[in-house]
């Protein structure tokens, strides 16, 4: 067996195996901040969009803080500061225990709070592209403000915003990375554990590269699929007025 | 509390000098490559073309915290680097972190930069071409400037990325803003008050950044000044009741 076959090998000799479970957590911690992201995002946009000022000026704010500020600091805040804020919040109430957070959990909340930050504008945009005649149509015929945003407006705003949001799942995807400076054994984490145990960080970091790019791939596919999907019945027909 | 901030307070702007040294270089060094990768990705040569294309896959592909280890751990603990004069090069964390981020930033400038060659409008190089302009001169004294202009805002942003982006370099010992709020996190064990000082210069920075970019922006769209005069407007006809006032 090759040398390199023997280092990539599954089960106790090799490091195949620490690898896999590595691109697991990856994907996990990856679909779990997008996910809480995505729909605080949505909030935060609704927000942002609202007439009520605190609200509009809350999450705009939010935008701005959470957009401009580095992710590996609010990932450090949230790690290190995350147990003492929330003991010292408790505190009052009688608290007198000791709060653990796992690097998993900060990690995933400090993901979700920065992807929403920049859901919110996305979310913003597609809204506000949706042709303000349609909800003229909705309120003439008399439907709800609530139901009218949930079933005409965000439909619409939800298809004008889906790049939008693949690009974002395309950089949580790599924000992941960043979860190892932590101690969250994701696939950086696992390489670098392998490079320093074996002495050889070639193949390890190599193996991690190819390790991105294969997710990568395999999520523009998917999204390749989503777009053509979400365009049926536009293509062809959007330069004409819409008429099919 | 005021004390203890005013105490931190210069060595974190310290960091923030190397967070701008680390910036400003990677910066001018990305634009030429950048550049070059573009106009290899446009180019009418095979080869050229498919190999800045991979470049820009592979590098956009994987998170820039992966190519800065692969650059610091993997060529500087491999023992075919260690007999060259690479070696000199990769140990330096400095070195490394201005190699690989710029690496990373010109994969992102250059599809930026490729989209802007393409919109150029083309009756602008027929009109080049029409005063007898060689295809050299309208490349450079037409396309790129103008394909510059175009570029602007998502150029912006690839150098607000930029600047956070640094903030991994902290992971290979550099004393950049993060590294050094968290430097003084282990020494006082207090980790909310440096970080959220760190915070706010970034926040900071980035605003002086955006400042710099809107006068650049200004000093280049002398036709676009009236429309960059209009503050965003908010409007707020979505969620709300007076639906009559949505035009």
């Amino acid at each position: 067996m090759s040398p390199i076959l023997q280092l990539f090998a599954l089960g106790a000799t090799g490091w195949g195996d620490e690898l896999l479970y590595g691109l697991v957590t990856t994907v996990q911690v990856a679909i779990l901040s997008f996910a809480f992201g995505v729909v605080a995002g949505l909030l935060g946009a609704m927000m942002k969009l609202s007439q009520n000022r605190i609200a509009y000026l809350f999450a705009h704010a939010y935008s701005v803080v959470f957009r401009a500020v580095p992710e590996l600091l609010i990932i450090s805040v949230l790690y290190f500061g995350g147990s003492i804020a929330v003991a010292s919040i408790l505190r009052p109430f009688g608290f007198k225990g000791y709060v653990d957070f796992s690097p998993v959990i900060s990690g995933v909340t400090a993901l979700a709070i920065v992807t929403a930050a920049y859901a919110i504008e996305i979310f913003r945009g597609g809204i506000l592209a949706v042709s303000p005649g349609q909800r003229d149509a909705a309120y003439a015929l008399g439907v709800s403000r609530l139901v009218t945003f949930f079933l005409i407006v965000l439909p619409q705003a939800l298809r004008i915003s889906l790049p939008g949001l693949c690009n974002l799942w395309l950089t949580v995807l790599k924000n992941t990375a960043l979860l190892s400076a932590i101690g969250v054994v994701d696939l950086l984490r696992a390489a670098y554990l392998g490079a320093s145990a074996t002495r050889d960080p070639l193949p390890f970091f190599s193996a991690v590269a190819v390790g991105y790019i294969f997710l990568t791939w395999l999520s523009m596919i998917v999204i390749t699929r989503l777009e053509e999907r979400t365009k049926r019945g536009y293509d062809h027909h959007t330069d004409r007025g819409g008429r099919s | 509390m005021v004390e203890i901030i005013a105490a931190m307070l210069p060595r974190l702007l310290d960091g923030a000098v190397s967070t701008l040294i680390v910036m400003v270089t990677c910066t001018i060094l990305s634009l030429p490559l950048a550049l070059a990768i573009a106009v290899s990705r446009l180019s009418s040569h095979g080869f050229l073309s498919r190999a800045a294309s991979a470049y820009v896959f592979v590098f956009r592909g994987t998170p820039a915290l992966v190519q800065l280890f692969f650059v610091y751990y993997g060529f500087s603990m491999s023992a075919f680097m260690r007999e060259t004069w690479a070696w000199y090069f990769f140990q330096n964390a400095w070195f490394c972190s201005i190699f690989a981020l710029t690496l990373n930033t010109a994969a992102y400038q250059a599809e930026i930069f490729r989209g802007a060659l393409q919109v150029v409008p083309s009756t602008q190089i027929d009109a080049a071409w029409s005063l007898g302009l060689s295809k050299n001169m309208t490349f450079w004294l037409v396309r790129v400037p103008e394909a510059f202009r175009l570029s602007l805002p998502g150029y912006g942003n690839e150098l607000i990325l930029l600047l956070k982006a640094t903030s991994i370099v902290s992971t290979i010992t550099i004393l950049d803003l993060l590294g050094t709020a968290k430097l003084i996190y282990t020494e006082t064990f207090d980790p909310i008050t440096p970080l959220l000082l760190a915070g706010a210069i970034y926040l900071v920075l980035v605003w002086l950044l955006q400042l710099g970019l809107s006068a650049v922006e200004w000093w280049l769209m002398p036709h676009m000044r009236d429309v960059l005069r209009v503050k965003h407007q908010r409007n707020p006809h979505v969620l709300t009741s007076d639906q009559g006032s949505s035009k």
